[in-house]
Protein backbone atom coordinates (compact mmCIF):
# COMPACT_ATOMS: atom_id res chain seq x y z
CA UNK A 1 0.00 0.00 0.00
CA UNK A 2 1.11 3.50 -0.66
CA UNK A 3 2.69 5.34 2.22
CA UNK A 4 1.75 8.91 3.08
CA UNK A 5 4.13 11.81 2.92
CA UNK A 6 3.94 14.87 5.08
CA UNK A 7 3.66 18.23 3.44
CA UNK A 8 3.26 21.84 4.38
CA UNK A 9 -0.38 22.87 4.40
CA UNK A 10 -1.87 26.24 3.59
CA UNK A 11 -4.48 27.81 5.87
CA UNK A 12 -7.47 26.86 3.66
CA UNK A 13 -6.47 23.21 3.58
CA UNK A 14 -5.93 23.31 7.32
CA UNK A 15 -9.39 24.80 7.76
CA UNK A 16 -11.03 22.17 5.59
CA UNK A 17 -9.10 19.43 7.35
CA UNK A 18 -10.10 20.75 10.74
CA UNK A 19 -13.72 20.92 9.58
CA UNK A 20 -13.61 17.29 8.49
CA UNK A 21 -12.05 16.39 11.81
CA UNK A 22 -14.81 18.11 13.76
CA UNK A 23 -17.43 16.28 11.70
CA UNK A 24 -15.85 12.96 12.57
CA UNK A 25 -15.47 13.83 16.24
CA UNK A 26 -19.10 14.90 16.50
CA UNK A 27 -20.08 11.54 15.09
CA UNK A 28 -17.80 9.30 17.10
CA UNK A 29 -17.90 10.79 20.57
CA UNK A 30 -21.63 10.37 21.35
CA UNK A 31 -21.54 6.73 20.33
CA UNK A 32 -18.54 6.00 22.53
CA UNK A 33 -19.93 8.04 25.43
CA UNK A 34 -23.21 6.17 25.23
CA UNK A 35 -21.31 2.93 25.29
CA UNK A 36 -19.37 3.61 28.47
CA UNK A 37 -21.47 6.10 30.44
CA UNK A 38 -24.26 3.68 31.21
CA UNK A 39 -21.99 0.65 31.53
CA UNK A 40 -24.00 -1.07 28.84
CA UNK A 41 -25.67 -0.36 25.51
CA UNK A 42 -29.07 0.94 26.49
CA UNK A 43 -32.43 0.13 24.92
CA UNK A 44 -32.61 3.69 23.59
CA UNK A 45 -29.17 3.49 22.05
CA UNK A 46 -30.01 0.18 20.40
CA UNK A 47 -33.16 1.68 18.90
CA UNK A 48 -31.20 4.70 17.64
CA UNK A 49 -28.57 2.51 15.98
CA UNK A 50 -31.19 0.32 14.36
CA UNK A 51 -32.97 3.41 13.01
CA UNK A 52 -29.74 4.81 11.58
CA UNK A 53 -28.94 1.51 9.88
CA UNK A 54 -32.46 1.31 8.43
CA UNK A 55 -32.13 4.86 7.09
CA UNK A 56 -28.82 4.06 5.40
CA UNK A 57 -30.25 0.90 3.90
CA UNK A 58 -33.26 2.79 2.56
CA UNK A 59 -31.01 5.45 1.04
CA UNK A 60 -28.80 2.80 -0.56
CA UNK A 61 -31.83 1.06 -2.03
CA UNK A 62 -33.18 4.40 -3.26
CA UNK A 63 -29.88 5.06 -5.01
CA UNK A 64 -29.19 8.31 -3.18
CA UNK A 65 -25.77 7.31 -1.80
CA UNK A 66 -22.43 7.61 -3.63
CA UNK A 67 -23.95 10.16 -6.00
CA UNK A 68 -22.19 13.50 -5.52
CA UNK A 69 -19.25 14.78 -7.58
CA UNK A 70 -16.97 13.88 -4.69
CA UNK A 71 -17.63 10.22 -5.51
CA UNK A 72 -16.52 10.51 -9.13
CA UNK A 73 -13.10 9.08 -9.91
CA UNK A 74 -10.81 11.74 -11.24
CA UNK A 75 -9.08 11.43 -14.55
CA UNK A 76 -5.36 10.71 -14.28
CA UNK A 77 -3.26 13.87 -14.02
CA UNK B 1 -0.42 20.85 15.63
CA UNK B 2 -3.95 21.28 16.91
CA UNK B 3 -5.26 19.65 13.74
CA UNK B 4 -2.83 16.77 14.12
CA UNK B 5 -3.99 16.28 17.68
CA UNK B 6 -7.61 16.28 16.54
CA UNK B 7 -6.95 13.56 13.98
CA UNK B 8 -4.98 11.52 16.47
CA UNK B 9 -7.98 11.69 18.76
CA UNK B 10 -10.25 10.63 15.90
CA UNK B 11 -8.00 7.69 15.09
CA UNK B 12 -8.05 6.62 18.71
CA UNK B 13 -11.81 7.01 19.02
CA UNK B 14 -12.42 5.08 15.82
CA UNK B 15 -10.21 2.29 17.10
CA UNK B 16 -11.94 2.27 20.46
CA UNK B 17 -15.33 2.14 18.77
CA UNK B 18 -14.40 -0.83 16.64
CA UNK B 19 -12.85 -2.71 19.54
CA UNK B 20 -15.29 -1.80 22.29
CA UNK B 21 -18.42 -2.71 20.43
CA UNK B 22 -17.27 -6.26 20.18
CA UNK B 23 -17.35 -6.71 23.94
CA UNK B 24 -19.92 -4.17 25.16
CA UNK B 25 -22.75 -5.45 27.31
CA UNK B 26 -26.15 -5.18 25.68
CA UNK B 27 -29.36 -4.30 27.49
CA UNK B 28 -31.22 -7.60 26.94
CA UNK B 29 -34.61 -6.00 26.36
CA UNK B 30 -33.38 -3.84 23.49
CA UNK B 31 -34.23 -4.34 19.83
CA UNK B 32 -31.11 -6.48 19.33
CA UNK B 33 -32.10 -8.95 22.09
CA UNK B 34 -28.52 -9.12 23.31
CA UNK B 35 -26.98 -9.75 19.90
CA UNK B 36 -23.80 -7.67 20.09
CA UNK B 37 -22.61 -8.64 16.61
CA UNK B 38 -25.77 -7.38 14.95
CA UNK B 39 -25.62 -4.17 17.00
CA UNK B 40 -21.97 -3.74 16.04
CA UNK B 41 -22.77 -4.21 12.36
CA UNK B 42 -25.59 -1.67 12.49
CA UNK B 43 -23.26 0.80 14.21
CA UNK B 44 -20.27 0.34 11.95
CA UNK B 45 -21.93 0.26 8.53
CA UNK B 46 -23.59 3.71 8.65
CA UNK B 47 -20.59 5.24 10.40
CA UNK B 48 -18.28 3.77 7.76
CA UNK B 49 -20.31 5.36 5.00
CA UNK B 50 -20.19 8.74 6.73
CA UNK B 51 -16.45 8.52 7.40
CA UNK B 52 -15.61 7.40 3.87
CA UNK B 53 -17.86 10.13 2.49
CA UNK B 54 -16.05 12.67 4.65
CA UNK B 55 -12.75 11.40 3.28
CA UNK B 56 -13.64 11.65 -0.42
CA UNK B 57 -15.33 15.01 0.21
CA UNK B 58 -12.17 16.25 1.93
CA UNK B 59 -10.02 15.16 -1.01
CA UNK B 60 -12.49 16.67 -3.50
CA UNK B 61 -12.65 19.98 -1.64
CA UNK B 62 -8.87 20.20 -1.35
CA UNK B 63 -8.09 18.74 -4.77
CA UNK B 64 -5.94 21.55 -6.08
CA UNK B 65 -4.02 21.94 -2.86
CA UNK B 66 -3.33 18.20 -2.60
CA UNK B 67 -2.05 17.99 -6.16
CA UNK B 68 1.53 17.48 -5.01
CA UNK B 69 0.62 14.33 -3.12
CA UNK B 70 -0.58 11.75 -5.69
CA UNK B 71 -0.98 9.06 -3.05
CA UNK B 72 -3.98 10.97 -1.71
CA UNK B 73 -5.59 10.84 -5.16
CA UNK B 74 -4.84 7.14 -5.46
CA UNK B 75 -6.23 6.41 -2.02
CA UNK B 76 -9.39 8.50 -2.45
CA UNK B 77 -10.03 7.05 -5.91
CA UNK B 78 -9.61 3.57 -4.47
CA UNK B 79 -12.30 4.41 -1.93
CA UNK B 80 -14.51 5.85 -4.70
CA UNK B 81 -14.19 2.68 -6.73
CA UNK B 82 -14.78 0.27 -3.86
CA UNK B 83 -16.79 1.94 -1.10
CA UNK B 84 -20.18 1.05 -2.58
CA UNK B 85 -19.17 -2.59 -2.84
CA UNK B 86 -17.78 -2.62 0.71
CA UNK B 87 -20.93 -1.08 2.17
CA UNK B 88 -23.29 -3.18 0.06
CA UNK B 89 -21.44 -6.40 0.88
CA UNK B 90 -21.51 -5.62 4.59
CA UNK B 91 -25.25 -4.99 4.37
CA UNK B 92 -25.85 -8.25 2.50
CA UNK B 93 -23.88 -10.15 5.14
CA UNK B 94 -25.71 -8.29 7.90
CA UNK B 95 -29.09 -9.22 6.46
CA UNK B 96 -28.05 -12.84 6.00
CA UNK B 97 -26.86 -13.03 9.60
CA UNK B 98 -30.04 -11.37 10.90
CA UNK B 99 -32.05 -14.01 9.03
CA UNK B 100 -29.95 -17.06 9.94
CA UNK B 101 -27.61 -16.64 12.92
CA UNK B 102 -25.19 -19.40 11.98
CA UNK B 103 -21.45 -19.41 12.67
CA UNK B 104 -20.81 -19.21 8.95
CA UNK B 105 -22.93 -16.09 8.54
CA UNK B 106 -21.40 -14.54 11.64
CA UNK B 107 -17.91 -15.13 10.24
CA UNK B 108 -18.83 -13.63 6.88
CA UNK B 109 -20.32 -10.58 8.57
CA UNK B 110 -17.23 -10.11 10.73
CA UNK B 111 -15.02 -10.39 7.66
CA UNK B 112 -16.98 -7.70 5.84
CA UNK B 113 -16.79 -5.43 8.90
CA UNK B 114 -13.03 -5.99 9.01
CA UNK B 115 -12.77 -4.77 5.41
CA UNK B 116 -14.64 -1.61 6.34
CA UNK B 117 -12.38 -1.15 9.35
CA UNK B 118 -9.31 -1.45 7.14
CA UNK B 119 -10.68 1.16 4.72
CA UNK B 120 -11.39 3.56 7.58
CA UNK B 121 -7.89 3.13 8.94
CA UNK B 122 -6.51 3.94 5.51
CA UNK B 123 -8.62 7.09 5.16
CA UNK B 124 -7.79 8.25 8.67
CA UNK B 125 -4.09 7.59 8.07
CA UNK B 126 -3.98 9.86 5.03
CA UNK B 127 -6.01 12.63 6.60
CA UNK B 128 -3.82 12.43 9.70
CA UNK B 129 -0.62 12.56 7.66
CA UNK B 130 -1.77 15.71 5.90
CA UNK B 131 -3.02 17.37 8.99
CA UNK B 132 0.60 17.76 10.12
CA UNK B 133 1.69 21.31 9.52
CA UNK B 134 5.26 22.26 8.77
CA UNK B 135 7.03 19.14 10.00
CA UNK B 136 10.69 19.84 10.56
Amino acid sequence: MLSPTRSNMDPLTALNTASAAITLLNMLIPQIQGMFDAGQITVEQQTKIQTEYAALKANLEAGTLFQGPEWQVRDPD
Amino acid sequence: MKTKLTFNIISALAGILFLAQGCAEMAPDGVYKGDALLYRADSIIPMSYTLLHTYVQWEYTNREMLKGTPQIKASADYVRLNAKNWITSAMVMREAYALVKSDENANKLQASLAILSSALNEATKYMTAHAVTNPK
